[in-house]
Order: C-alpha cells, then sequence, then structure tokens
C-alpha cells in the first residue's frame, strides 16, 4: 500500500515539477529557430535571433540599464540590509517587531500599489524618468531581502565571539570588521547576488516611473505587445542561463555557511 | 621566555551591579593577590560571572570601584583593560585557524611578523598543540579547543586571566585531566587567574583561595583546606562537598556550647562506625542510626541513614574500613570527635 503511495507521490512530484519548469525550458529550444515566428517544436536550427539580439541598440541599452541598475541598487539594498539586520539583532526594544514588520513591508505589499505609491511620490518631485530615482525605489524594493538573509545567519551567531575579540584587544568596530562580518559574508554575498536578480527582473515598478528609460524586462514586455519575434526567446534564454547561474552560485555561497 | 609573566592584583572595594531592581552583586570586597589562583564559587545567580564580566568591562559597576594592580579600570573599555579571558564555549572564532585565533590578540596589538610567530609558538607549545597551527576549530575535540581558548587568552601575556566555568562542557574524566593541565600552566606563567565555577570539585584542586557566592554576596574567603574543614555557614558547609549539619540541642551529650549556636556540621567521612571493643571518652558524640539507603560508588560506599530525630545522615566509608556489610533497615551507632565538627555561626 504505502509503495503504491510512494510511486503516487513520485508521479505527482514530477508533474508538478514539469509544470513549474516547461514553460521556462520551452524558450530555449524556441530561441533557436530559423523562422521568422515563435515555433514549437522547432524545424530548423540557426543563432540569427541571438545575433539579433547583440546587433539591436535597442536590447543592448535596455539590457545595459538593466545591469546597472541591479548592481546599484543590489549594492544600496545590501548594505543598509545587512546594517539594519545587526542593529535589529543586538537591540530589544518596544515595538521592535513592528519595525521589522515595517521593514519587510515590500515583501507583503503587492508591487502594483507600490509602483503606484512611487509613482505619485515621485512625480510630485518631477523624479519620473530619473535614473538614480529607480535605483533608490529598486533598492527599496529589494532591501527586504538582505534584511532576511542576513538576520537568519545572525540568528545562530554567538555573540561571545565579539566578547571575545573585544577582550583580546578589538576596538568595537575591528571586532566586527574581524569576527562578525566574516561570519555573516556569505550571507551577505548572496544576499546582493539574490537581490540584483530581483532588480534584474523587476518590470511593474519601472513601468511606473522609468518613463523612456528602458530596462530588459521592459524591452521584452513592449515587444511582446507589438511585435512577437523570437527575438525575445533569445533574450529570454540568456536570462534563465545567467539567473540560473546565479541563484545556483548564492546557493552554494549560503550553504558554505552551514559549515561553521 | 619563561617566567616573564606576573600577576597583577585585582581589589574590588564596595562593588554592586543591579539589573533594574534585582541586585546581582553587592557589598562585593576583595583583594585579589599578585599571581594568586582564585575561584568564585557559586550556584547559577551567585552573581560569580557578574563579576568576572565587571573585570572585562563587558558590564559596568553601579557603585564601588576595581582596580587591576594599582590602576582603576572603571574608564577603560574592554580591549584596553588588558586581561585575558577563556569562556565556557571555547568562543574560537570559526573562520580562523588555530594559528590566526592564537594570533588575534598579537594582531590587535599590532606586533611585527616575527615576533607573532614566536609568540604563538610559545603558547601552542605550551598547551601541547604545536602542530595544529593550520587546522580549523571545528576539527579540534573539546578537550583540543579548550586548550587552544587558553593559548589565545594567555599569548599576548596578560597580567590578569579570566576564565568562566572553561570545563562546564566537557566530560569528567576530561575535566579532572584539564584541572591538572591549568595548574601546569598556572605554575608555568604565573598570571593571577580568576577562575568562576560552580563544581566545588574544580575549586578545591584548582585554587589558592576560594570565594563562595551566594545571592550577590561573598559568603566566605579561605584557603581550600580551611573552606572544607571550617565552613562557616550551613549554605557553605553544604555547597562545599557533602555535609551532616545537626542540630546542636538534639546531641545529648556534654557538649559545651557557648554561644548559643545552634548547629554543627560534621563530613561523612568523619563518622566512625562503634566497633565492639570500642572504648567511649568524653570528646565523643554518639549517633544511633537506622540504614536507609546504599549507594556504591565504586571506592567508596556511601550510606544514607535516619537518625532518632528522623534526621538523615550520610556516611561514607572505603570498602577497606568495613569489617562486614550492612543492608538497609540494619540500626548502626557511629561516633565522631567533637574537634572533628565544625560549629556553624548563626
Amino acid at each position: 500500500m504505502t509503495k503504491i503511495l510512494n510511486f503516487l507521490f513520485k508521479i505527482y512530484f514530477w508533474i508538478v515539477i514539469l509544470f513549474l519548469l516547461l514553460p521556462l525550458v520551452i524558450v530555449i529550444p524556441i530561441s533557436f529557430v530559423n523562422s521568422k515566428y515563435l515555433q514549437f517544436p522547432p524545424t530548423d536550427f540557426s543563432l540569427r535571433w541571438y545575433v539579433n539580439y547583440l546587433d539591436d541598440p535597442h536590447f543592448l541599452t535596455s539590457t545595459l540599464n538593466s545591469l546597472y541598475l541591479g548592481f546599484s541598487s543590489s549594492i544600496i539594498a545590501t548594505i543598509i540590509g545587512t546594517m539594519a539586520a545587526i542593529g535589529l539583532s543586538k537591540t530589544n526594544f518596544f515595538g521592535k517587531k513592528f519595525l521589522m514588520g515595517l521593514l519587510l513591508s515590500p515583501l507583503i505589499f503587492p508591487v502594483i500599489i507600490l509602483g503606484l505609491g512611487l509613482y505619485i511620490f515621485l512625480s510630485s518631485f518631477n523624479l519620473i524618468e530619473n535614473f538614480y530615482a529607480l535605483i533608490i525605489a529598486h533598492a527599496a524594493l529589494i532591501m527586504p531581502f538582505s534584511l532576511i538573509i542576513v538576520s537568519t545567519s545572525l540568528i545562530n551567531f554567538d555573540t561571545t565571539l565579539e566578547r571575545a575579540a573585544r577582550v583580546l584587544g578589538a576596538s568595537p568596530f575591528k571586532a566586527f570588521w574581524f569576527v562578525t562580518l566574516p561570519y555573516i559574508k556569505p550571507a551577505v554575498i548572496s544576499s546582493a547576488i539574490f537581490s540584483f536578480f530581483i532588480s534584474f527582473d523587476e518590470l511593474v515598478i519601472a513601468l511606473f516611473i522609468s518613463g523612456k528609460i528602458w530596462t530588459l524586462p521592459q524591452r521584452i514586455w513592449q515587444d511582446l505587445r507589438y511585435e512577437i519575434d523570437p527575438t525575445i526567446a533569445a533574450v529570454g534564454s540568456v536570462l534563465i542561463i545567467i539567473t540560473f547561474a546565479g541563484i545556483l552560485f548564492g546557493t552554494l555561497i549560503q550553504k558554505k555557511q552551514e559549515k561553521y | 621566555m619563561k617566567n616573564t609573566m606576573y600577576g597583577d592584583s585585582v581589589t574590588f572595594t564596595n562593588v554592586e551591579k543591579k539589573y533594574n531592581e534585582t541586585i546581582a552583586v553587592s557589598n562585593f570586597n576583595l583583594k585579589i593577590k599578585e599571581s594568586e589562583f582564585i575561584t568564585i564559587l557559586g550556584p547559577s545567580g551567585s552573581g560569580k560571572t557578574t563579576v568576572l564580566n565587571m573585570i572585562a568591562g563587558f558590564i559596568t559597576q553601579n557603585a564601588g570601584s576595581i582596580q587591576i594592580g594599582k590602576t582603576s579600570i572603571h574608564d577603560l573599555p574592554t580591549e584596553k583593560r588588558n586581561v585575558g579571558m577563556v569562556f565556557q564555549n571555547y568562543s574560537l572564532f570559526p573562520h580562523m585557524n588555530i594559528f590566526d585565533n592564537v594570533a588575534f590578540p598579537l594582531k590587535m596589538r599590532k606586533l611585527n611578523k616575527n615576533q607573532i610567530n614566536n609568540e604563538v609558538k610559545y603558547a601552542l607549545d605550551l598547551v601541547g598543540l604545536k602542530d595544529y597551527g593550520l587546522r580549523m576549530p571545528n576539527e579540534l575535540s573539546g578537550g583540543q579547543r579548550q586548550r587552544v581558548a587558553f593559548a589565545r587568552a594567555i599569548v599576548f601575556k596578560p597580567k590578569v586571566l579570566l576564565m568562566d566555568e572553561p570545563l562546564g562542557a566537557l566530560d569528567l574524566k576530561l575535566r579532572e585531566k584539564m584541572q591538572i593541565e591549568i595548574k601546569n600552566y598556572h605554575e608555568e606563567i604565573k598570571c593571577t587567574i580568576i577562575y568562576v565555577t560552580h563544581d566545588q570539585g574544580e575549586a578545591l584542586t584548582l585554587s589558592d583561595r576560594i570565594v563562595i557566592m551566594d545571592q550577590g554576596k561573598i559568603i566566605q574567603i579561605d584557603n581550600p583546606k580551611n573552606i572544607y574543614d571550617n565552613p562557616i555557614s550551613k549554605f557553605a558547609a553544604n555547597f562545599i562537598g557533602e555535609t551532616n549539619i545537626l542540630n546542636i540541642e538534639d546531641l545529648k551529650s556534654n557538649f559545651q556550647n557557648i554561644n548559643n549556636d545552634k548547629f554543627i556540621s560534621i563530613r561523612p567521612e568523619k563518622l566512625k562506625i562503634i566497633s565492639n571493643n570500642h572504648i567511649k571518652n568524653e570528646n565523643q558524640v554518639i549517633l544511633k542510626l537506622i540504614i536507609n539507603q546504599i549507594v556504591f560508588l565504586g571506592d567508596v560506599i556511601k550510606y544514607i541513614c535516619f537518625d532518632e530525630n528522623q534526621n538523615e545522615i550520610i556516611l561514607k566509608k572505603t570498602r577497606t574500613e568495613i569489617e562486614n556489610d550492612f543492608n538497609i533497615g540494619d540500626k548502626i551507632q557511629v561516633y565522631f570527635n567533637i574537634n572533628d565538627g565544625t560549629i556553624l555561626k548563626n
């Protein structure tokens, strides 16, 4: 009886996995088609849509924009999120849980509401279509991820380690630099990687506030609306591969921390 | 390199520490001599760790002063106090190898590479781990980690070394072995050691003097022998070793009670079983006991008995001392010499 159940669960497991992954994976063969249309299964193979992607100045600019946006916002978010995590782990005060909830709220609120709010807020300062405003907005969106990842790694941090460093002659800053920071480093790096990809893939906020500064998801979105051409599949494939590699790398770094 | 270290004295004057309204330590006066090995012994919550944390500078006293040598440490931050410390859970830095762990205090003091190499080598040699420099802390056993923690705490030649229940996480056999090692290290490096523990055996083995603490107050300060032989109060008598506390009025003997003190403490091993050819003299007190429980401890047998007033009396005999075995329910008579008992001050 249990054997049959086990077997059924296995089938169920693979169906769910296929359901989740197939739409992603299907993009990759489509990107290699030779025809002018999105075609599945492909009959003829070529790399022409990749060439097209690299030749298209619109796509290239928007890719660079997204990279720049992702790097900047993830660095800002990681620094702020890490500092917040350390501060919150060291203190206990009335309303700490409330503050934590407030800081995590961008995770919980629908992004579209956040986008609308940002739109109204930024337009009153005339900051729509401002790249720096977009960076700050993305940093605010992804900061909670850093906060959560670093906070989690700090839960297991033994604060007597910092005390030990102090009594052995380290100033508070040196104790942090030589003891606490190396301990949370894997979490900080992986949170930077994760938040980079969240920003890199983000569409809704960019649609609201970036105006004519095109990010890559925006460009894909735009192209999908007006012309359906396999270049998008090529772009999508590149995105999938890069994201997959990045997330894998981030996860491996996080695993490293469990060693201690 | 040998004997270049000498300890500093540590002086507490009327030190008090409160957490909100709870008093952790009060009226704490203690002068620890140079190079002395002193143990602060007490149950959890007695304030013993608070005392240690005040020396280290993790917490600040509300009143009174603490001096290391002739310097008041009140305004010195932790890192400037120049004391070594060994923690209960070792607190080795998990991302550094053993060499870097031990070198840490030296790097903080900006010694040059050569000096660092020499000092680390000396410290690791002292604890018998000179070939372990490149290992990571999680590759060592508990005892080895504790040795590394010790090496790290003394590598910069502090005048005062604090040890916070350093053997608490080890098993009994290893604990006994490490006690002897710590004593040897102390002989070698001669710094003042302030050792906190709740284990009375450890305190008796290691210390020049023992400070017994309870509820934030010092109960008794003395050397191990005097602490064991002459406990000052019921608490001290009970806390160090096992003891029998008898109500003096119950001892219908020719006992001269001058100060109207109420209790007398007598160690279990001082009770002797009366044999047939026993000759009574007037300095002896006789107790009639019924054996209620027998605990076999290997080298020693412990008899838990009741006297005529239903007080629990514990009796300990090495196996060679007992001519024939006793059973539960047996009635026996024991005596002790009055000089062997300690009168407890009220």
